[in-house]
This record gives C-alpha cells, structure tokens and sequence, in this order.
C-alpha cells in the first residue's frame, strides 16, 4: 500500500440528497486517500459535512478539492491538517446553556459574545425557531477559572434584555435523568466513600 | 452529546412542571453531646450542629445552581432528643428545644426534627422527659419538629404510649390555638418509624445511621401528572400498565435528580450520602398534587370507590421506577397523601367526597398515614388515640411505615377552613363519625401484641 502521509480537512456543502457520502467517500478513494474522521449535520435542507483523511506523498489541496467538486454539485475547501487531533480549545466542565423565547435578531450573537469574553469554548450547538419561538442549546465548556455564579447572572441579565429565559447547567443533570448510568464525574461524592466523621 | 429531545424533555420537566428537590436534609447524631451538666450539654449541641450544618445551606445553594434545579428546604434531623434528655428533669427540655430552635435558625435550615421518642415497648426517664414536653416544645418553637414511634412489626402497639399522644396532639394544637392548632402540624405519631427519612414533620437520625448524613426528598407530583396527561390524551390507547409504565419512566427520572444533587451536596460537605426518599411530596400549589394524578387516572371525585386502587399502583409503580434509578432509595418512599399540603384532597374533603375512613383505607397501600388532616377542635383526646391505634394497626400488620398527623383545630367544626401557611398549607375540617364511642378502649392500655406473620390471610 501507498504511504499515505499528507493530511487534509475537507469541508463539503451542498443540498442535502441520497448518496452524498457515498459520492464524496468514493471520489477521495480513487485518489488514494483513507478517512479517518467524518462528521455531517443537515440545517433547512442544507447538507454540510467534514471529513478528515490521509492521502499518498504529493497529493496537492488542489487535486482534493477537483476530486470532490467534480463528483457532484458540491463546494469543497481542503485545508492541511495535523497527524493527530489538536488538543481542544479549552479545557474545564461541561455545561448546557439553554436559551427559549420569542425570536428576535441578535440573541446568538450577545450569547456568543458573552462566552468569548469569558474564556468558554461552544462544543455544539442546536438553533431552531418555529413559529416566531426561539430555542437555542449550546454545549459549551466552561474553564475552572470562570465565575459560575458571574456567568449565570450575565447570561441572565443577556436573557432579561432580549426577553429570553436562559438556563445555565451543568450537563450531568441530563445524563441523570436521560441515561441509564449515573454521570460519574470526580464532582459527585462516589458510590460509598470514606467519611471523616462517623 | 447528549440528544435535543432528551434535554428538552428535562428543561420542561423544571421549567413548567416545576420540578425540584423538596428536602436535603442533613442527619447529625448527637449522642456524643450527652452531658450529665446541662449547661454543658447544651453548649456541645449548639456546637456540634454549627460544625456540622454550618456550610449546608450555601452547599445547597451552590449545587442547585450549577444543576438549576431548586432545592427547595434544607432541614436537620437529628438523633432522638431522649437520649439527651436521660437523666435530666423536665426543667432541661425547653432549653434543649430553644437551643434546636435557635441553632436552626444561625444556620439557616427551615427545620430541626428529632424531637423524637422511641416508645414501642416502653417508656425510659429521657422518652417522658420529651412527650411531656411536646405541647410547650411545638408552641414556644419555629423549627422544632417532634415525634414519637408507639409501635412495631416487632414489638406491637403500645396502647398507654397511643393514649398518651391522644392527649399530647390535642394539647399542642389548644396550645397554638391562635394558629388553628398548627403546633400540632409539626408532631407525627408513628409505627415503624424510618431512620432516614428526610421530610418532616418525622425526620430524625435513627441509631443505625452514621454520624453525619445527607439524605434527599424529591418531589414531583406535578411531573407524574404531566406525563400521565399527556399520555391519555394522546392518539394511542392506554390501559393501566401503560400508565403504570409511564409513571415508572418519570419516577426514575425525578430520582436521579434527587440522587445527583444529593452526591454532590455530600460530597462537598465530605460527608456520607445516605439515601433518596423518593415520595411523591405534594405542595398546596395547584398542579403539584397527588390527588390531580388521581383525577389524570380517571377517579373523577378523590375518594370515589377505585381511590384504593389507583394510589396502590402509583405508590408501586413510584417505587419501582425509583429503584431502578438509584441503589440508595430509603425514607418512606411512596406516594404521600397529606390532605392540607395537597390542594385537590383538601377540596375532596371540603366537598364531603374523601372521608377519614377511605383516607385510612388508602394509606394502607401508601405512604405515610392519617397525614395533616384537620379534626374538629371538640375532638376528644381518646378519640384522636383510637384513630391514632387504628392507623399503628395497619402498619404493625402490613409491616409498613404508618404516621398520624392530625390537628384538632380549637373551636373548628367539620367544612370550617383551618389555615397554617406555606408547605402546611390550608385544610377543611373532616368529619369524625362515631367520635367519643371508643374510650373504653383506649383506657385498657398495655399493648396490642406483634402480630403473627404466617397464616397470612
């Protein structure tokens, strides 16, 4: 086998249809690349996805990007990429902020202004408005460094302005009453532990 | 990353069906403040709760916000006062019950329970010390809850112990008669009492406990009713597993909240985590009420025949899904049917549908008892014993937790409102048919034997 040691990130969109990633996935392996890591997300019928993937020595951006806009009406952007996964923006404890209320310009943009100035790093987020209602879920994780009790009254206070409810919490809540396993995490005393005073 | 419907799912469970923590209550043992100098003993007390609960209500307060889920009391129970009262004369038990009060109130818990009595088989110096002194306790006191244990599975009924709180209930509620009788709202009779039970009125620290614990009371009426309405009124058809089902799914929910916030708060504390008394703990506010869950089941008036049976399933489907949630489920754990607390009961009694008679038919298949029912105040204190014997039969025989928590409201007569405030609520006056025929049985005494436990029929 070819050694495949150039590494791209490649970021396709297009109308979401059947066979996307059978289009894409086939056109990188005529090219000799292997994917190591993919993601996709469909929003108002737009389809975009994310792939990683080594290639053979001497594969150009070009050449990737010829490839995948050649297999369909796709708009690809190849970017090199590292051997091994960067580490994460930020490290600290992860934690839902839920934003519901009446739809109105600007509601993501104060939010996401408010993490930025504080240092907190959105993992994913989940935007939907119907019929003139706003629901927004950001997974977001905050550093140990920040003011829980700061941060919850700026959002609060974000929240009042724009007469949004928005809820701070820490994400265990919902592993707790959605999964099967309790969250185990080093906040939560463990199953029996030793007491000082009894 | 945890999927939209599910967090959704919980936001509205806390958002709109108001779901919360209803009690962290912290246990404290307090033997090792037993002091033949009263003086003495009374300044461990004081000491002993500080260093204990002094960081509890911040604790509380910390961990409901990084959840958002309201931890609505934070409570003490604490070992049987008795045992600190052994040796003493009665002089000692005001001061001890101030000094409760008083370091309840600096360490800013809603309230103290363990004024407690365990008398089963008998009385020692330190139990009379403390059921002499329940009427002036509950009247001079904010916080101060009390309780007595007059019967077992083990042990039987002791009649002279019933006869006595007879008296003791209808003397702590002419005590407070300017409150309709409310001292009497913080005083439960029991059989088989629990040792970690964190609701009150009858919290206390049993002696198999350790030192310092953190138990948790969850809540949830109003999450149950929810779900239980939006299945019957959806597209598919249902039946009563279905709905068995359902309020199994949402039990387990609604204690994993209990058990997570419950860790947490121990663990910051460094201390033990004890249990999740997952009872369904209705509050007056509408659409937090057990008996809005039985209207949901179909029982159109609370009280109709079918009341019996429809508590029986919530109470077990409560305790099933409950169990699966969490391995650390003690407490009562049940569905809870305290008539002034529950503003749909409160109304079945005012409307004549929900009698003492049925309630004591459905507290044999629930949690707890005869629970915060008000009595008309010419009550007669054999009378309150009698109810009070019937209701310790049911729990020595079906070997269950049964209480009795009634309140023989001065110059009230049945249909007349007794009001007490906040979670105690408001509560028409029930009828007590037969009332004054039972004395003669009460004054016997002694005790009705431990019943067999084979040739169960």
């Amino acid at each position: 086998m070819e050694r495949l040691t150039v590494r791209y990130a490649i970021s396709v969109t297009t109308r979401d249809r059947v066979g996307i990633i059978a289009d894409v996935s086939e056109a990188l392996y005529q090219l000799g690349g292997n994917l190591e890591a993919l993601s996709q997300t469909v929003v108002w019928g737009w389809f975009t996805m994310i792939v990683c993937g080594a290639f053979p020595e001497g594969t150009t951006p070009e050449q990737v990007k010829q490839a995948v806009e050649s297999a369909g009406d796709f708009i690809a952007t190849v970017l090199p990429s590292h051997d091994a996964p960067t580490p994460r923006p930020v490290e600290g404890e992860p934690f839902v902020v839920t934003v519901v209320g009446s739809d109105k310009p600007g509601i993501v943009w104060r939010l996401t202004r408010c993490f930025a100035q504080t240092g907190i790093n959105i993992e994913d987020v989940w935007d939907e408005v119907r019929d003139g209602h706003i629901v927004v879920i950001f997974h977001v994780t905050v550093p140990p460094h920040v003011d829980r009790k700061e941060l919850r009254y700026n959002l609060e206070q974000v929240g009042e302005e724009l007469g949004l409810s928005v809820m701070l919490q820490h994400q265990d809540i919902f592993t707790a009453t959605n999964a099967l396993s309790m969250p185990s995490r080093s906040s939560v005393a463990p199953l029996t532990r030793p007491t000082t005073n009894d | 990353m945890i999927p939209t419907e599910d967090i959704l799912h919980t936001i509205e469970m806390i958002r709109i069906e108001k779901l919360d923590v209803r009690a962290v209550t912290m246990g404290i043992n307090l033997s090792g403040c037993a002091d033949g100098d009263s003086g003495h003993m009374l300044r461990k007390v004081r000491t002993r709760i500080h260093a204990a609960a002094g960081n509890l209500v911040a604790c509380c307060e910390e961990v409901a916000g990084k959840y958002g889920i309201p931890i609505v009391n934070k409570r003490l129970a604490i070992s049987a006062a008795s045992l600190l009262l052994e040796g003493h004369g009665p002089k000692v038990c005001l001061p001890l019950a101030r000094v409760l009060d008083e370091s309840a109130a600096e360490v800013e818990v809603d309230m103290i329970g363990g004024y407690s009595a365990l008398v089963q088989k008998g009385f020692s110096d330190g139990d009379r010390n403390v059921i002499d002194s329940i009427p002036e306790v509950l009247g001079t006191t904010e916080r101060v809850c009390a309780s007595v244990n007059v019967a077992s599975t083990k042990a039987g009924v002791n009649m002279d112990a019933v006869r006595l709180m007879g008296r003791q209930v209808k003397a702590a509620a002419e005590r407070t008669a300017d409150r309709d009788g409310f001292g009497a709202t913080k005083l439960v009779v029991f059989a088989n009492i629990p040792e970690d039970n964190p609701f009150m009125a009858g919290a206390f620290l049993g002696p198999g406990e350790p030192g310092t614990v953190i138990n948790i009371g969850v809540s949830g009426p109003g999450v149950i009713k929810r779900a239980l309405e939006r299945l019957v009124e959806g597209a598919e058809p249902v039946d009563l597993e279905r709905i068995a089902e359902e309020i199994k799914r949402t039990a387990f929910r609604v204690t994993r909240v209990g058990e997570l916030l419950g860790r947490d708060v121990a663990g910051k504390l460094g201390v033990r985590f004890g249990v999740v008394d997952l009872s369904l703990a209705p509050t007056p506010r509408v659409g937090d009420s057990v008996g809005e869950i039985l209207q949901v089941m179909g029982i159109a008036k609370i009280g109709a025949p079918g009341s019996t049976a429809a508590v029986a399933l919530l109470n077990d489907a409560v305790k099933k899904g409950g169990l699966f949630a969490s391995s650390s489920v003690g407490g009562l754990s049940g569905a809870f049917i305290p008539v002034s607390e529950d503003q749909a009961l409160s109304s079945a009694v005012g409307a004549g549908t929900l009698s003492l008679e049925k309630l004591e038919a459905m507290t044999s298949v629930c949690s707890v008892g005869i629970d915060m029912v008000v009595l008309p105040g010419d009550t007669d204190a054999d009378t309150i014993a009698a109810i009070i014997a019937d209701e310790m039969a049911i729990g020595v025989v079906n070997n269950k937790t049964t209480g009795v928590r009634v309140i023989p409201a001065p110059g009230k007569k049945p249909g007349d409102k007794a009001v007490f405030g906040g979670l105690f609520g408001e509560g028409y006056v029930a009828e007590v048919r037969n009332a004054g025929s039972s004395e003669r049985f009460v004054a016997f005494g002694g005790r009705i034997p431990a019943p067999l436990h084979s040739l169960n029929n």
